[in-house]
């Protein structure tokens, strides 16, 4: 006698990503928006140059913030049956806007530690997917944020 | 350059973080993929069943020249495979397909048909028949299978499905294997069913040539139901259902329905070359 032993184990995993994957997320994001409100004052510009001003005032440094984000299996299942049909895989969209925001939050944090009047310039992206083999097994997203920080030379004690 | 924003702005959740009910895409997802996959199986399942019989006998014999198994008793094999003759000269006409029988040494009653029109018997099945009817029986059921060409049927079946599973995977999705393969499976046993009744039938029209009467057909089964643990027949349903071979007791009372009309014959002992074989008288 055959009992589909297997597909009681999928469900069981869809299940485990779809209720853990989805608690995670709302409480990240939760803490992503509180602590975007925290930072709203210290600037993210993408901008390569910096004002004159700054130039003679100001003192410079690289600050960065990276985030690991593992893929739950049910955010997986979805994206593999996205692949055979295609469209847009919102459960990976989701995911990477998070991540993105998680870097950056981290960047300001570690800007922040520079004192007030801080401003970080030319910010960039890095993605990278960090699980070795993607066609098994859950997966897992890197996201770095880097960028320039000019901080009040007053500041320069630290 | 233009003067510095007072703040960062709020980053507007629904363009790069669209509201969706994960759930429901899941749904709708499985459900597309799963028809169509189901249809293209269905389809492929239809096409190599009616194209399997086709396949030239001599192809088929040609790729299975020989059964891998030693004969450990070769009075009795050519005891089962006179009376497999037998059985077979007395149809009218005659099956075109030659089988060949072989007594294996396992504890376990069954039989097979396989490739190239090979039939091996297990020498527990010999301690599960009492009459040589009842070994006729399951004997003219896997010859049916034979001359119906089910092996190869079966083969070409899992074949093409297999072909196209790996063909959408990639060949190693174990997941998305497990979630329509279920079902894809469930609707090729349904037809291994079809086959297994058809076998039945068969074999009940060569008891009937030869003997002239069906007593003794469900000797087998009845010995099967008996040996069944009291877990085994509870399991009801769900074995029906994922059960390759119809419930032993739908198929006794298929064949009972056989039996009455030609009420008590005489049934034949096994030829001595397989009631040597068989076990005195065990529990």
């Amino acid at each position: 006698m055959m009992l589909p032993y297997e597909l009681i184990i999928l469900l069981s995993l869809l299940l485990l990503g779809y209720v853990f994957g989805r608690l995670a997320e709302r409480r990240h994001y939760r803490s992503i928006q509180a602590r975007e409100d925290q930072y709203r004052q210290l600037l993210v510009l993408a901008e390569r140059h910096l004002p004159p001003e700054y130039v003679t005032s100001h003192e410079s440094r690289l600050v960065m913030g990276n985030v690991v984000v593992s893929v739950d299996y049910f955010k997986m299942m979805i994206a593999t049956l996205r692949n055979l049909v295609g469209g847009s895989i919102g459960a990976f969209e989701s995911l990477l806007d998070r991540a993105r925001r998680e870097a950056i939050l981290r960047m300001q944090e570690q800007a922040a530690a520079l004192g007030t009047g801080v401003v970080i310039f030319n910010v960039k992206l890095e993605t990278c997917r960090v699980s070795g083999d993607a066609s098994r097994g859950v997966g897992s997203v890197e996201v770095m944020a880097y960028g320039t920080a000019l901080y009040p030379r007053s500041n320069a004690a630290r | 350059m233009t003067p510095l924003p007072d703040g960062n702005p709020r980053v507007p959740e629904h363009i790069n973080n669209p509201p969706q009910n994960a759930l429901l895409e899941f749904g709708s997802l499985v459900a597309m993929v799963g028809l169509v996959m189901a249809a293209l199986t269905l389809l492929l399942v239809l096409l190599a069943g009616f194209l399997a019989p086709h396949i030239p006998f001599r192809w088929e014999a040609a790729a299975v020249s020989d059964v891998p198994v030693s004969a450990p008793w070769p009075q009795a094999d050519a005891a089962l495979n006179q009376l497999a003759d037998d059985l077979m000269a007395s149809m009218d006409p005659p099956p075109a397909i030659p089988v060949q029988v072989r007594l294996i040494d396992m504890q376990i009653p069954n039989a097979f048909a396989t490739l190239g029109g090979h039939v091996l018997i297990t020498r527990g099945l010999l301690d599960s028949v009492t009459s040589e009817n009842g070994l006729a029986m399951v004997l003219a059921h896997e010859i049916g299978h034979i001359q119906h060409r089910d092996p190869i049927a079966v083969l070409s079946r899992s074949a093409v499905i297999g072909l196209l599973w790996a063909a959408v995977t990639g060949g190693e999705n174990f997941a998305m294997q497990t979630l329509f393969g279920q079902s894809g499976g469930l609707t090729a046993l349904r037809f291994n069913r079809d086959m297994e009744r058809r076998a039945d039938q068969y074999a009940l029209e060569m008891l009937a040539a030869h003997y002239g009467h069906v007593q003794g057909a469900d000797e087998f089964f009845q010995a099967m139901v008996a040996h069944q643990s009291l877990a085994d027949q509870d399991a009801g349903r769900w074995q029906a259902l994922f059960q390759s071979h119809p419930l032993t007791r739908e198929r006794i009372k298929a064949l009972q329905q056989a039996l009455p009309a030609q009420g008590e014959a005489e049934r034949r002992p096994l030829p001595p070359a397989l009631h040597k074989l068989t076990r005195p008288e065990g529990p």
